[in-house]
């Protein structure tokens, strides 16, 4: 069985595991995007999506005593936020009414949380990637959750199928079907997009 | 089997980039099989319009705001950590609990004062007349008066019309 020691996003959470704010900080910084980025696509709006990832960090930092290198952090990570984020949904189900709108107690008058918009395109650029980006952000939240949580993640580049399995609760062999099949789904849903090379990075701004 | 082996090169590209072994392995089956080339490709280009879906915007203190929810989380201390006998209720069921302990609480007490005062009162009347009666010198005569003795002390009633007869007069 492999040994993380050698992760180092494990060693630092060891440091936070010892109090150090600051290795907690570098952890928050590295993941927050990742995290935000997998949970978005499921839940499908921002402000939702950014209370549960904060709420994923918050519960990484009280889990720290139990905290063991057993695995990567990030596979520990993506474990919290799909089990939160699978939560969300099942909250949604029982109280569709309610919102995480509200916030966390204590938060109710604190103004509106402003998003910046990191993307800069001349308008015909933008126009273009902007509907190819819907469409493929469409096509992406179509897929059932756990094809689109394996794609995702898989996307994300540094975790392996391995991980995605640990991450799912489900076997290896399970992992590939689950990509092979979510792939199959977004190439039939994207065709025109691939075929007329529409992704081209020369299409790009 | 060529299938097999293009599914793990494929698996593998997926994860990570391919090694030159890997690659050359790859550039000598699509050679033979010019379908697995349009696969291959099919699957690079998906790979590359899923790299391009926007990041999710993301407040510029959403890092402040997780160090300070973990600061505050800490300050309590950890037994305030600890789950509460009643952690699993509402809180507004709690407070309502509570409300209505206090309010019987106080009832009890005042009905108890009320009983108290009444039973000395009670006791002290008890404590006169047995003082009376027990008074070596007591009159049978003078108790079966008691009540009509004890109305002397009242103020008697002005009747007015009485009083306005006589001033007629």
């Amino acid at each position: 069985m492999a040994t993380h020691d050698s992760d180092p996003d494990a060693q630092l959470m060891l440091r936070v595991k010892r109090g150090d704010m600051d290795a907690f900080e570098a952890l928050v910084d590295r993941y927050k995007q990742p995290v935000i980025n997998v949970i978005h696509r499921t839940l499908k709006d921002a402000t939702e999506a950014e209370d549960l990832a904060q709420n994923v960090f918050i519960q990484v930092y009280k889990a720290r005593d139990r905290y063991q290198v057993k695995a990567k952090f990030s596979t520990f990570l993506f474990t919290i936020a799909r089990n939160l984020t699978l939560n969300e949904i099942r909250r949604r189900s029982r109280h569709p009414a309610d919102s995480m709108d509200a916030g966390p107690p204590g938060e109710e008058d604190q103004p509106f949380r402003q998003f910046e918009d990191n993307r800069t395109a001349s308008p015909p650029d933008a126009a273009l990637r902007g509907e190819l980006e819907v469409k493929v952000a469409e096509a992406v939240e179509a897929l059932p959750e756990n094809q689109r949580t394996a794609i995702l993640l898989c996307q994300q580049g540094d975790v392996s199928y391995e991980e995605i399995g640990e991450v799912l609760g489900v076997s290896l062999s399970a992992v590939k079907s689950l990509i092979h099949r979510g792939r199959e789904t977004l190439k039939q849903v994207l065709k025109p997009y691939l075929q007329t090379g529409a992704w081209r990075e020369d299409a790009r701004p | 089997m060529s299938e097999t082996e293009y599914q793990k090169l494929l698996n593998a590209r997926l994860q990570r980039e391919l090694t030159a072994a890997e690659q050359a392995r790859l550039e000598e089956l699509t050679s033979q099989h010019p379908e697995i080339r349009d696969h291959w490709d099919e699957e690079m280009r998906l790979s590359g319009l899923l790299d391009r879906l926007p990041d999710a915007p993301l407040s510029s203190i959403f890092t402040a705001r997780v160090l300070e929810a973990a600061q505050s989380e800490e300050l309590p201390g950890r037994a305030a950590r600890r789950p509460r006998l009643f952690g699993w209720l509402p809180m507004r069921w709690v407070h309502a609990a509570t409300a209505g302990c206090v309010a019987l609480a106080l009832a009890w007490i005042v009905q108890d004062q009320r009983r108290v005062a009444l039973r000395a009162e009670l006791a002290d009347d008890l404590a006169q007349i047995s003082a009376v009666a027990l008074a070596p010198d007591a009159e049978l005569d003078a108790l079966m008066h008691f009540e009509e003795i004890d109305r002397l002390g009242e103020q008697p009633v002005v009747d007015d019309e009485l009083l306005a007869a006589l001033e007629q007069k």
